[in-house]
């Protein structure tokens, strides 16, 4: 077993997360829910009693969104997953790499607000600026994780977000058209995943003679 | 016996073993990992997992953990401080030995 062999096995554990689709199938919801979000805001008037509870409920739906998702996959892939081919934890980030996650974030958020704030003619490039962005993200798993498919996330969240921008349907209808298609792509890679995952036979769980520790 | 072929028997023999070594490569990528995965990730009978495992842990390399998730029993597999340092070690002398060349 040569070194580039014992990197792929470590890889494919660290891949194992993503083996059945559930969490882009999650995510791909979380985005829905903010293009229904972003898509109310543009159609409804501020001046009527539902637009003027949007603007306060926006960190609701953000972090409800997140929260449920989150309980969503646990629960899919206790009931699913990991009776079929095991339970594998991950290591937390330790304190130095959350910190420099958050500061880099911080950081992004103060200079796409301070840009937007000079410009707000800028405001139409939010598309954009969110496609690429996103792009970056699904890009850096891709590559450490090794898996193709969020190439392609990556690639379709950065032409989306150009090509909306650029088509010039501004940030009020350009937000929940982004939105809209990636989440729709999520749930079509997270339910392919997991049509493939499902056709896998699971593990044998009994072997008559053999025992376990 | 030349140089580079002697730092073969300075392998350690436990790691060394590709079942066991393919085991201790999984863990070493996550926090830990249950008897049912690491069964299908190494496609092993379940005896010769267990017996793999036995031995990993009687080297102190892994940490076995009988725990329940819900009602499930659960067998779950930890690589230890000094198993992460034996793969470590394994891996460098593994690279050492591939780029030593061979006296002609």
């Amino acid at each position: 077993m040569d070194d580039k062999m014992l990197d792929r096995a470590a890889q494919r554990a660290q891949q194992y997360w993503f083996t059945d689709g559930i969490g882009e199938l999650a995510v791909g919801g979380v985005f829905l829910l903010v293009a229904l979000y972003f898509g109310a805001q543009a159609v409804l008037p501020e001046d009527s009693f539902l637009g003027s509870m949007l603007a306060p409920a926006m960190l609701l739906v953000f972090v409800g969104a997140g929260v449920i998702a989150r309980s969503l996959i646990r629960t899919l892939k206790e009931r699913l997953t990991y009776p079929r081919t095991g339970y594998v934890a991950y290591r937390q980030p330790d304190k130095k790499r959350r910190w420099i996650t958050l500061l880099f974030a911080m950081g992004m958020a103060m200079l796409v607000s301070a840009l937007f704030a000079s410009a707000p003619a800028s405001l139409a490039w939010i598309p954009a600026v969110s496609g690429l962005l996103i792009g970056v993200y699904w890009l850096y798993y891709g590559h450490r994780l090794g898996l193709v498919r969020f190439y392609v996330l990556a690639a379709l969240s950065a032409i989306m977000g150009t090509a909306i921008t650029l088509a010039g349907l501004g940030e009020a209808r350009g937000l929940p058209l982004y939105s809209g298609v990636i989440g729709l792509a999520l749930l079509v890679s997270g339910g392919f995943t997991l049509r493939l995952y499902l056709r896998q036979p699971p593990v044998r769980l009994d072997e008559p003679g053999e025992s376990t520790l | 016996m030349n140089q580079p072929l002697r730092g073969l028997l300075d392998l350690d023999r436990t790691i060394h073993e590709p079942a066991r070594l393919m085991i201790v490569t999984i863990l070493s990528a996550v926090e830990s990992a249950d008897f049912l995965y690491l069964q299908r990730e190494t496609g092993l009978t379940r005896g010769n997992l267990s017996a793999h495992l036995s031995k990993l842990e009687g080297a102190g390399y892994i940490h076995i953990e009988k725990t329940y998730r819900g009602k499930v029993p659960l067998t779950l597999c930890h690589l230890t401080p000094s198993g992460q340092a034996a793969l470590k070690q394994y891996r460098q002398q593994l690279k050492l030995l591939e780029e030593k060349p061979s006296p002609s």
